[in-house]
């Protein structure tokens, strides 16, 4: 490994691209001599096969340090395009088919289909498919994976975490038993799977100044309902009441005009035939599509469906082009257009109708490949954003469509049939060729990785709200600069797919952010009961919302330093939020004294006398000595005197002493999981993070380090980093 | 060993799409337009005004009134007399002396006419001037920086490609916005910025965190090489997890490698950082001048934009005027010198640049007026109304210096009387993008393709270059 170290440590930063880096140097200056029938030199540079003929000369002949110096006319290649050569062929030349399309006869049926299950001695039904798949195709069955990789897959796929050590000892190996266990808890599961959703929905705590709306309450219920699938598209589509999903079809709306392809009702053509028909509309909202076979018209059609014009003109690229079109669905086979009077709400209505018509057969395929990619890593048909395209088994997508819509669109049935199959517990092998051969290794998402950290080490991120704290798993909270590192994406558009490639930024957030250190130093100090208690405030504002004040009167304990903090808690301005500390005042059996007479280090403002300004989220210190037995006073929002809308909300503290940053105020209620403590470290961590045991040169090797950085190493280690 | 190739078959992947673990080598494959442009420049330094400036009060000076307690409003077009400059009949506004000085080293464009977005929204063109593209869009649009880093690379593999210097993300009610176009969007988090908001803790961010220290970084880093290769099962031939870790030993090799000390301003003599120590912009700008040196491709150094401060005057806008040409002047004109001086502006591109104008009376463009919102008494009452405190879309000044552009030239030009519309060469911000990525010898319609479709540097690919600020 170390020697692989090394290699890699002489690769460039970049990684080299063929299709942009390579393909159009060769194309430029290589293709016009070496190609077709009789390549120059009987050596071609159309496929990789041939170009690995001439991998031993090519880049001393570009260099011009052997033979004939190529190109042999025209300048010679660039610096960069010979160090683009060097990188590629050092990365063993790969190649990707550039510029060429293969034509294919496959139509995607629309109507559901359940095929025959196909005969075969095995039993489960996915499995019935898959193995006479794999007889067509020669591939032998694989054994499935152990009981710890099936549980650490279980539990990362249904719970969003790894299995806690007495969690793996206790699984004795009844498969099934394990998936209904995790799937009977609800508040685990959608606390795994919303994410999926969010990134599906676009659902995210954002303002773009130009009116949307989360639908995460609605979200959160309907997962912990496990509610019909075709019920959630029916109510997202028709979103009727106050608790109903409606910033759906709102959309992503910023303040001022939009592209008319932008328009809300525009947004609602695109992302329902994406999240719900596996349908790119996004070319045919300007114009007739390169890429597919959807024309313009047929998205406004669509669009039409959610507005409340009576019919929508079309615009091409921007500009009218005096053509109407009413509500129609994508698909006519499913139902007759709407007429183009009917009320908005009864055109959703209908679109809720249309969407889940029985004769929509696009609607379970969708969903079901889009699961099928989530737990194997890649669709039955792909990319899983075009259903239109031939899956690898027509059969099998088919029948777990229709098994699915059988099964009143339950989601947790589906995932059951999926995990109990054979196919599900086959080996992950990455370098898949043509063949279908089980699961390929899964990155960690983001939230897998900060909720399974947070689980080994009892460090949660907090969720403030006015009144309370609470420990939450990541997906509760905004992204943090890990999270976003790691691939957690800001939803301004529907993310179906998330980027799992590798970074270099993302890898500085592994290997030197601050957000992973104060985790794994916080983390390893509780693990080993040396995180000091975190004081509780003396004083404790809760909310304060754009103008108003709160008196304060405590008793000090004896307390001998006082530290004051307000920290902002949502202020469209937070830098212009004028939040003060007035007139607090010490008192004692000898007497008063106004605090601010109290010598500090500390740097605040004093814009009037009495008055204490810090800089916001900043402490200020102040060492009051005994003899003072109350502090009396006041924290004040004031808003007078500001031209534009502040919207200032602030909470103020006073502590003892120094206040736990982490941990302001006292976390009410449990942790998402049990809090645990280490009984045997090592053996302890390797299980929960890699799901084996230490063999014995890594047992030896984490004696001798401290838990931080054993941590640190484990989370960090591929078989951690991947669901294999 | 090497890398392992992964043995995939390209025709199942024609068939059946690229699946996500193919997203490394064909997810946003490029296609570079054949014709091949020879570059002008080798690096980028863009200097953001942020909040929108006002032209008239810097690179663009009208008719003087001094304040007159009285006086009406739509009198006003410049509220700082004009200067001379180093090119002859060219003038800029008082407070500017510094870069009037070094105007002679580049061109000043005064017919940049940014998008009718209706209602204004700072972010809303920050993101639009920064991508080309106005949102919301269908697809997460790369940065103008991301563009360039993906499509030229880093020129130093021990320095990002692309570093972003002075804007705090989290900035209250547009902390989202702002986040939303501070991005590689579909091009992936590979080319995205390096993001460092205090230029005096650069050095802090390139080395290891100090809640660990050097040696305890580089211990760390061997016992992770030891348990691998203690590890039972070898990490083989996964093209993905090499990948993985070959990012981690990036990311060790910046933090550790001496090209790293162009980050540390203290290395500076006292002199020069003074001279730049102005404001976070101002070091900011001593940063890029040494990370170009050191070998960075792309650098945005911002002013900062956090709503109703630095230039987003909505009242005082001719006190914070100049309060904010005494934080840009020094700075910018030193930049301009020192990379001359190094034999380096020749081959960096310097651009200021902001996401609109401002005026006294006018919101949006003439004839395109969008809604007021700033209150703007017909008569003055106080200096605190004295000042360009709306936003005017329909000409923006913009400075480039160095990597080909022409030196003492003036382009295009502006109305001397409200509305000091764009009389000449009007310029968009897809052409100006156009002309950017040009001299950095990438053709406008160069694209990338995400979801089958390709996605273009300037919006559709239609950019055009005016030739005519070329040297």
């Amino acid at each position: 490994m170390r020697a692989a170290i090394l290699v890699l440590l002489a690769a460039p930063l970049w990684a080299v691209d063929f299709a942009s880096d390579i393909h159009p140097i060769l194309a430029a200056r290589c293709l016009s001599c070496h190609s077709g029938k009789t390549p120059q030199a009987g050596f071609s540079l159309e496929s990789r096969a041939s170009a690995l003929k001439a991998r031993g000369e090519l880049l001393a002949r570009v260099k011009g340090e052997a033979g004939m110096i190529m190109p042999p006319s025209g300048a010679p290649l660039s610096e960069k395009e010979i160090a683009a050569f060097d990188a590629w062929i050092k990365a063993d030349m790969p190649w990707t088919e550039v510029g060429r399309k293969s034509a294919s006869a496959w139509v995607a049926p629309l109507e559901p289909r359940d095929p025959a299950l196909p005969t075969s001695r095995e039993a489960h039904p996915v499995d019935r498919f898959v193995d006479a798949y794999f007889r067509a195709k020669g591939v032998a069955w694989r054994a499935p994976v152990a009981d710890s990789v099936f549980a650490r897959r279980a539990y990362l796929d249904l719970w969003g975490l790894t299995p806690s050590p007495e969690q793996l000892q206790r699984f004795r190996g009844d498969r099934a038993g394990l998936v209904n266990e995790l799937l009977a808890d609800r508040d685990m599961v959608s606390g795994h799977w919303i994410s999926f959703w969010s990134d599906l929905l676009r659902d995210d705590l954002r303002a773009y100044h130009g009116g949307e709306k989360s639908i995460r309450p609605w979200l959160l219920k309907a997962l912990k309902e496990n509610k019909a699938y075709d019920q959630m598209v029916r109510e997202l589509v028709n979103p009727v009441g106050a608790d109903s999903p409606e910033g759906f079809l709102l959309g992503i709306n910023w303040r001022g005009d939009v592209n008319a392809s932008q328009r809300p009702f525009m947004q609602a053509a695109q992302n329902t035939a994406q999240v719900f028909l596996g349908v790119n509309l996004k070319c045919a909202s300007c114009h007739d599509s390169f890429i597919n076979q959807y024309k313009l018209q047929q998205s406004y059609g669509m669009a039409a469906l959610f507005s409340d014009e009576p019919k929508l003109e079309l615009y091409r690229c921007d500009n009218q082009t005096g053509k109407f079109t009413g509500p129609e669905f994508l698909f006519p086979a499913v139902g007759a257009a709407i007429p183009e009077g009917a009320r908005l709400a009864d055109r959703r209505a209908a679109a809720a109708a249309l969407f889940t018509s029985q004769k929509n057969g696009r609607l379970a395929r969708t969903f079901v490949n889009r699961i099928w990619a989530r737990l194997f890593g890649r669709g039955i048909v792909e990319p899983v954003d075009d259903m239109d395209a031939e899956p690898w088994n027509a059969d099998l997508l088919d029948w777990l469509a229709a098994d699915f819509a059988r099964h009143n669109y339950d989601i947790h049935h589906l995932l059951r049939q999926i995990m109990t199959s054979k196919a599900w517990q086959q080996p992950a092998e990455a370098n898949q060729t043509s063949t279908f051969r089980g699961p390929v290794p899964r990155r960690l998402t983001a939230e897998q990785f900060v909720d399974t950290l947070s689980a080994i080490t009892g460090e949660w991120r907090v969720a403030q709200t006015d009144k309370e704290a609470r420990f939450v798993r990541e997906w509760e909270l905004r992204s943090s600069e890990l999270t976003r590192a790691l691939g957690r994406p800001l939803r301004d558009q529907v993310i179906t797919t998330r980027n799992t490639e590798s970074s270099t930024l993302q890898a500085l957030e592994l290997v030197n952010g601050a957000t992973i250190h104060q985790y794994l130093r916080r983390g390893a100090l509780r693990l080993q009961g040396k995180l000091p208690a975190a004081p509780a405030a003396l004083f404790d504002s809760s909310g304060l919302r754009r103008s108003g004040e709160k008196m304060v009167d405590v008793e000090l304990k004896g307390a001998q330093e006082l530290w004051l903090l307000i920290e902002d808690i949502g202020s469209y301005d937070p830098e212009r939020t004028m939040a003060i500390w007035a007139d607090l005042t010490l008192e004692g059996p000898h007497g008063s004294k106004p605090l601010v007479e109290i010598e500090t280090i500390s740097q605040f403002a004093k814009p009037r006398p009495g008055v204490i300004h810090p800089k916001m989220g900043t402490l200020a210190m102040f060492s009051i000595g005994p003899g003072w037995t109350r502090l009396k006073g006041k924290l004040v929002l004031d808003e007078s005197g500001k031209q534009s809308d502040i919207n200032g909300a602030v909470r103020g503290y006073i502590f003892p002493r120094q206040p736990d940053r982490n941990l302001l105020a006292p976390v009410t209620g449990v942790a998402p999981v049990p809090v645990r403590t280490l009984r045997h470290p090592v053996e302890d961590l390797f299980l929960q993070t890699l799901g084996r045991r230490p063999n014995a040169a890594e047992k030896r090797l984490a004696q001798g380090a401290e838990l931080e950085d054993l941590l640190w190493v484990l989370l960090n280690h591929p078989e951690f980093q991947y669901v294999n | 060993m090497s890398i392992s190739q992964p043995q995939f078959d390209r025709r199942f992947f024609l068939r059946h799409g690229a699946a996500a673990t193919l997203a490394a080598l064909s997810g946003a494959g490029a296609r570079l337009q054949a014709a091949n442009t020879p570059a002008k420049a080798d690096s980028m330094i863009l200097l953001w005004m942020a909040g929108g400036m006002a032209q008239t009060e810097t690179f663009d000076p009208k008719r003087y009134t001094a304040y007159e307690t009285g006086m009406r409003s739509d009198r006003v077009l410049s509220t700082f007399p004009a200067i001379p400059t180093a090119v002859d009949g060219v003038q800029l506004s008082q407070g500017l002396e510094r870069v009037a000085k070094v105007l002679d080293r580049g061109s000043l464009i005064r017919s940049h006419r940014v998008g009718d977005l209706g209602f204004i929204l700072h972010s809303r063109h920050q993101y639009h001037w920064h991508t080309g593209y106005a949102p919301p869009q269908s697809v997460a649009c790369p940065h103008f920086g991301a563009f360039v880093a993906r499509t030229l690379g880093p020129r130093n593999p021990d320095i990002p490609a692309f570093l972003s210097i002075g804007q705090n993300l989290e900035i209250g009610g547009e902390s989202d916005a702002v986040k939303a176009f501070h991005t590689a969007g579909f091009l992936g988090t590979e080319y995205g910025p390096f993001h460092i908001v205090d230029p005096r803790d650069a050095v802090a961010v390139t080395r290891p965190n100090e809640l660990l220290g050097r040696s305890r970084f580089e211990n760390r880093r061997t016992l992770y090489q030891n348990f691998l290769a203690a590890s039972p099962l070898k990490a083989g031939s996964d093209f993905q997890k090499e990948s993985f870790l070959n990012s981690l030993e990036n990311a060790h090799r910046l933090l550790t490698s001496p090209a790293a000390k162009a980050f540390d301003l203290a290395l500076e003599p006292e002199a020069t950082y003074n001279t730049y120590n102005t404001s976070r912009f101002g070091l900011g700008c001593l940063l890029a001048r040494r990370l170009v040196e050191a070998g960075a491709r792309f650098i945005e150094v911002t002013t900062e934009y956090i709503p109703f401060r630095f230039w987003d005057t909505h009242e005082n806008g001719h006190t914070r005027a100049a309060g904010m040409k005494r934080t840009i002047d020094a700075p910018v004109a030193q930049l301009i010198l020192d990379l001359e001086e190094r034999g380096l502006l020749d081959r960096t591109l310097v651009v200021l640049a902001t996401e609109f104008g401002r005026d006294m009376m006018t919101e949006g463009k003439p004839g395109l007026e969008v809604k007021n919102q700033v209150t703007v008494p017909d008569v003055m009452t106080e200096p605190k109304h004295y000042g360009m405190h709306r936003h005017f879309t329909d000409a923006v000044s913009v400075a480039v210096f160095g990597g080909g552009f022409k030196k003492g030239f003036v382009y295009g030009e502006t109305a001397p009387e409200r509305p000091c519309k764009t009389i000449k060469d009007p310029i968009s911000i897809e052409d100006l993008h156009a002309t950017l990525y040009q001299a950095l010898g990438i053709p406008p319609d160069t694209h990338y393709e995400i979801e089958k479709r390709p996605f273009y540097v300037t919006k559709d690919g239609k950019g055009r270059v005016h030739d005519r600020l070329y040297r």
